[in-house]
């Protein structure tokens, strides 16, 4: 890699590694378990007390988990109908000025179930395919409250662990309020202004038909388009506005623009690791958090853009020229953007599916095939490094009681986590997470591999069964990034990735509630002699084991059919 | 058609789970909401965190 490439991702790291504290502590105090007002209370109880008059939520009740539970398949319901309601009736609404037509049926089902889950996996075109009523009011919006829900039960399942002896964990229409208005709101407000100052787009035209230089006619798409990018990146949705995503030039203007989406995606998951230790009263436990995570977000890195800055040895035997010059970034440049280059596109693969954004800057499926095992392989780990806002972490704690529990195998001690016992409820939750993502992804890829209709692929062999599982797994985990190649535009990928979307989203939900409204009723112990400390290096080697085990016991064969062979074949 | 059958999925998948939180429910065991009982050095000792339960909702 060059030395701004380097430089780049020093910068990065610093940047995270600086701001994430602060904001961490920030979002300690909105999700707040104590009797302290939260940082700007008289501005924005302002704005949420009609909220709550007009949705008739009392901000001072709190629920049991199983009601907390009942709140997020309520709105989650809601969201997906009213979504597929507008997508499907969004040529008889205002503000369509290229005349798109009603969305499909199945096309509907999808789109209204991937923003709904946070998964914004498109399997369209958004300036072919969407009004720019439906970008604003169907998918900002979604992007907006599926982060703050995500955001909201991880508040849920820190207080779950943090307190003792309480029946509660909070109220889920408060904690969805207080995330939008105070921690998303007015960051994406910053965010989209630093964008529209770096050449994204932010106007309501329709097309706008320009002349070449070669005397042809094109028609360039506008749009409000910051605005939607700045929750795409902030919320770890990962949606784009138009068909290319991030590697278009009104969503990604140049390669500092680039460097901040990148900051954006993983800024807000990393601060929740700071939020957890000071929630829990430990802060040792949230640097612990956060060095486990990017551990594990430093090699994925570094491991995709090397892969992509060293080149295709399959393109040698044709002449191409994968060089470093002064005139070109040199290494796999298939699929890529010249104003980014492979590191760049490396970085950016592994930090949007590390997270559950699932925007693209490249091409994953024009990367060499370890190369876009990378990404394949974050996913598959359930994108806990640092993971999407509020599930990532939920994902990684889930990780840590199970790591704990292993460890208490080995030296025949009772397991605790924070002081408090691991018992068979809490494992039994754990097991119905760990298995729900990959039954859903394997299950669904298997039967899309025997079912001729299913195969939409133009690459047989290892590079299409890596096709079909990047789909699903991209999917049950919720990121929304595309390998491309494979046609998914298909009653049947559209139903079943839909299918698995909701079950990568609330099936594990549920158990991770139930978990926390079981560890709220515990009385944590005074640690002993014998208690396995949670915030060594230890510990934190011990998860990021399990953590590797666990997607290699369950992904390993698939792999080793897909970009493991492929790679081999070269 | 096409329209009802994705609905009844959607309303199918989320009546799914809500049977799945009952059975979650019946493996954490079901909180009556009543007193848990407590450990009389942390009730003197640390009001703060447990002070801001509110009402069961």
């Amino acid at each position: 890699m060059s030395t701004a490439n380097w430089l780049q991702f020093v910068v990065l790291i610093a940047l995270v590694a600086v701001t994430a504290p602060f904001i961490g502590r920030y979002m300690a105090r909105v999700y707040g378990d104590d009797d302290r007002p939260a940082p700007g209370d008289r501005f924005f109880l302002r704005i949420e007390r009609p909220i709550y008059r007009i949705c008739r939520v009392d901000p001072n009740s709190e629920q049991r988990w199983t009601v907390y539970a009942y709140s997020v398949l309520a709105f989650g319901l809601v969201s997906v109908l009213l979504l597929y309601l507008q997508l499907r009736i969004q040529d008889s609404l205002p503000f369509n000025p290229t005349n798109v037509p009603a969305v499909g049926e199945h096309l509907s089902f999808n789109t209204a179930v991937s923003f709904s889950t946070n998964t914004n996996w498109q399997s369209y075109g958004g300036e072919s395919t969407m009004s720019h009523l439906s970008q604003m009011l169907g998918l900002a919006v979604h992007n907006f409250v599926s982060a703050a829900a995500g955001m909201a039960i991880l508040a849920a399942f820190i207080r779950g662990l943090a307190r003792r002896r309480a029946s509660t964990l909070g109220n889920f229409w408060v904690d969805l309020t207080r995330t939008t208005t105070r921690i998303l709101l007015p960051a994406c407000f910053v965010f989209a202004l630093v964008l529209v100052s770096q050449g994204v787009i932010q106007n309501f035209h329709g097309f706008t038909e320009a002349t070449t230089v070669d005397g042809s006619s094109q028609l360039i798409p506008g749009g409000p388009v910051a605005s939607q990018i700045a929750i795409k990146q902030l919320g770890t949705n990962g949606g784009g506005f138009f068909n290319t995503n991030s590697a278009h030039p009104f969503e990604n203007s140049t390669p500092f623009n680039s460097f901040l989406e990148t900051y954006a995606i993983v800024i807000i998951p990393f601060a929740l690791a700071f939020t957890y230790g000071y929630m829990v009263k430990d802060r040792r436990q949230g640097r612990a958090v956060f060095a486990i995570m990017a551990a594990i977000w430093l090699v994925m890195c570094l491991a995709a853009m090397g892969l992509e800055t060293n080149g295709n040895s399959e393109l040698d035997q044709f002449g191409v020229d994968q060089t470093a010059t002064s005139d070109q970034a040199g290494g796999n440049m298939e699929g890529k953007e010249v104003r980014f280059g492979p590191a760049a596109s490396g970085l950016w693969a592994a930090s949007t599916t590390g997270t559950s954004n699932g925007s693209v800057n490249s091409m994953h499926d024009s990367f060499t095939p370890l190369g876009g095992g990378i990404p394949l392989a974050h996913m598959m780990f359930g994108e806990v490094s640092p993971g999407g806002v509020g599930v990532g972490l939920n994902g990684l704690l889930i990780i840590a009681i199970l790591s704990v529990f292993i460890a208490g195998l080995m030296v025949g001690r009772t397991p605790e986590y924070l002081g408090k016992k691991i018992q068979a409820p809490e494992m039994k939750l754990v097991v119905l997470y760990v298995l729900a993502m990959p039954l859903v992804l394997l299950g669904f890829a298997a039967v899309s591999v025997l079912l001729d209709s299913a195969l939409t692929t133009n690459n047989p062999g290892a590079h299409g069964l890596s096709e079909i599982l990047y789909a699903f797994t991209s999917a049950s985990n919720n990121n929304g990034s595309a390998f491309a190649g494979l046609t998914t535009a298909t009653q049947w990928y559209d139903t079943t990735l839909g299918i698995a979307m909701l079950v990568g989203r609330f099936f594990l939900i549920i158990p991770v509630l139930a978990i926390a409204g079981s560890m709220a009723r515990k009385q944590p112990a005074p640690a002993t002699a014998g208690t396995f400390p949670t915030h060594t290096p230890l510990f934190g080697g011990l998860v990021v084991g399990v953590v590797v085990i666990v997607a290699g016991l369950t992904f390993l064969p698939a792999l080793a059919l897909g970009p493991i062979v492929e790679q081999l074949s070269l | 058609m096409g329209d009802l059958i994705f609905v009844v999925v959607t309303v199918a998948f989320f009546a799914l789970s809500v049977a799945y939180v009952k059975g979650c429910e019946r493996i954490v065991g079901r909180d009556t909401g009543a007193e848990l009982p407590g450990d009389p050095a942390a009730d003197a000792g640390d009001g703060a965190l447990d002070s801001t339960l509110g009402r069961a909702g």
